[in-house]
């Protein structure tokens, strides 16, 4: 489900992911277009073919993971367009009503992030480009988060190891991998 | 008031900075929200008065902010919220004032914390001129002196939890402030901020938000903050920066060698209204002393120099040539003030023409 996106003011069919800023009469106004129509007005679009690239690879993450998530209602309600399909879901938290998140840029509090994720995260992908954070860590975390990303890596490898029959490395991998756990909740 | 905050808030501008021929000024600026509590503009009375109390304390125990100043935005005036806002000092947000909205100011300005903006901590680092490596090292510093023993808003996936997902991931909006009458003389501008659209960048006024690009200003900033690190950003955002420098000078050369009477004239012609002019408004001001800008790299001025310069568009707005010449909020008496002001200046600084 893709919340609040903002349709190609050209064509009115497609996402927009191109934003220009026009002049008129000294003063900014915005301008959201979707790739193709991006291409057809302006010179510098096609011209950028690793920009284009960028913005091909979240035109299609968009696509893909609006049309997997709950393919019945979701694909029909993307045909519809209509995004605007009531959401009742509520943060436990706070009681921010998720679509008070229509009517204003802002949140509730940050477990809404949690509680509303399936609705928020093509939204999240569409604004950076990308939902993983690569930044700085508080200290706090910065244990938590080495052993998640470790466990992330290891579960990877393992199933590397299984699909290429490698049980004697799959082993010692699970053993890694359950090590780590056990360090995790006992750090908890 | 401890200190005289209306003399000390842009000391900061004083200090050298590089490419100062086109930047005037560099930004930082980093979210951060505290668990466990409803963000900002969502918060009960009380649980801002929460989310004061714990930064207050934060701040208090460490020695290093010994002499910032801290100013309750709802105690003070609305002309007072206006000239830090002015000054850069606080949002457009925090002008409004409010219950619990406070910012705590370094001495001369450079470093503000704001708390109960949209989201319980913004704090920002300014500089003079390009010079984001340097800010991005001490702004780092700050966030772990101030926010470490905190309770963060955290997320292995999404970084720092923000009250609007724009701001997600590191927290972090760099901004750079241009001065680009060279492109805008020659008509190239448009394409320049064709030029920067597609690539992540924000371009917005002098006065931020929806502003006017008054005075031939740009602030360009990044779109977004989640997915690469801060350094990453900082640098981005640097060498699109440097893109623009480059067309801006090219802009100029070109402009002084192919019209030189034209800008020539231009120049002085916009020195004659500065310093002749009885009554003179904000916009009109910007417009023309961008101009005396443009003529200081041709050395038209011998007492003038960018930092000068830099200075006067700030202290040419409304607040501060109220409280300079304490006109009070009547416009025609402060339209007043600041073409005395002005014209005390450029004939001074045009004496030796």
């Amino acid at each position: 489900m893709i919340v609040n996106p903002v349709m190609c003011m050209k064509c009115n069919k497609t996402i927009a992911t191109v934003k220009f800023t026009k002049m008129v009469e000294g003063k900014p106004h915005e301008i959201h277009l979707c790739q193709n129509c991006a291409a057809s007005v302006s010179p510098y679009q096609p011209k950028m073919s690793s920009l284009e690239n960028t913005w091909s690879e979240v035109l299609s993450q968009l696509l893909a993971s609006s049309g997997s998530a709950k393919p019945s209602q979701e694909s029909k309600a993307d045909e519809s367009k209509s995004p605007q399909e009531k959401i009742d879901a509520v943060c436990d938290f706070c009681g921010f009503p998720f679509e008070n998140y229509r009517k204003s840029p802002f949140l509730g509090c940050s477990f809404c992030y949690t509680a509303f994720e399936k609705y928020l995260i093509n939204d999240i992908r569409r604004i950076h480009g990308s939902i993983q954070h690569t930044g700085r860590i508080p200290m706090r975390f910065r244990k938590l988060v080495e052993i998640k990303r470790s466990l992330d890596y290891l579960k990877r490898e393992l199933q590397e190891a299984i699909k290429c029959e490698n049980f004697e490395q799959a082993a010692i991998l699970r053993d890694k991998i359950r090590h780590l756990n056990d360090g995790k909740s006992s750090g908890d | 008031m401890k200190r005289n905050l209306y003399s000390e808030s842009d000391i900061w501008l004083k200090d050298e900075g590089d490419c100062e021929n086109v930047v005037i000024s560099s930004r930082i600026r980093l979210a951060r929200n505290l668990s466990k509590i409803p963000f900002s503009t969502h918060a009960k009375p009380e649980e801002l008065a929460n989310v004061e109390r714990l930064v207050d304390e934060r701040i208090q125990s460490i020695p290093a902010f010994n002499d910032y100043e801290s100013i309750s935005l709802h105690d003070v005036s609305q002309f007072t919220r206006r000239y830090l806002k002015e000054s850069h000092i606080i949002s457009p947000e925090m002008e409004k004032g409010g219950e619990h909205r406070k910012v705590y100011l370094s001495p001369g300005g450079r470093i503000s914390i704001m708390v109960n903006e949209e989201d319980h901590l913004r704090f920002q680092i300014l500089a003079a001129g390009y010079n984001l490596r340097e800010i991005l090292d001490d702004l780092i510093k700050l966030d772990t002196k101030l926010v470490e023993l905190l309770p963060i808003a955290f997320s292995e996936q999404l970084g720092f939890l923000t009250a609007c997902p724009t701001n997600l991931g590191t927290g972090l909006r760099v901004s750079v402030m241009l001065h680009l009458p060279g492109l805008v003389f020659n008509r190239q501008i448009e394409d320049t901020i064709k030029m920067l659209q597609p690539l992540g960048v924000t371009i917005r006024g002098f006065y931020g938000e929806d502003s006017e690009f008054t005075g031939d200003v740009f602030q360009i900033s990044n779109e977004a903050s989640l997915g690469k690190n801060e350094e990453a950003i900082v640098d981005s955002i640097g060498s699109i920066a440097n893109k623009v420098i480059e067309q801006e000078e090219e802009a100029r050369m070109e402009l002084f060698d192919k019209r030189p009477l034209i800008v020539e004239d231009t120049v002085w012609r916009s020195f004659g209204i500065l310093s002749q002019a009885r009554l003179m408004d904000t916009q009109e001001t910007m417009k023309l002393l961008s101009r005396i800008r443009l003529g200081i790299e041709r050395k038209y001025f011998s007492k003038m120099n960018h930092y000068i310069l830099n200075r006067l568009f700030f202290s040419i707005q409304p607040a501060h040539v109220e409280y300079k010449r304490q006109t009070g909020p009547n416009n025609q008496k402060r339209d007043a003030a600041r073409a005395e002001l002005l014209r005390c200046l450029f004939t001074q600084s045009g004496s030796d023409n």
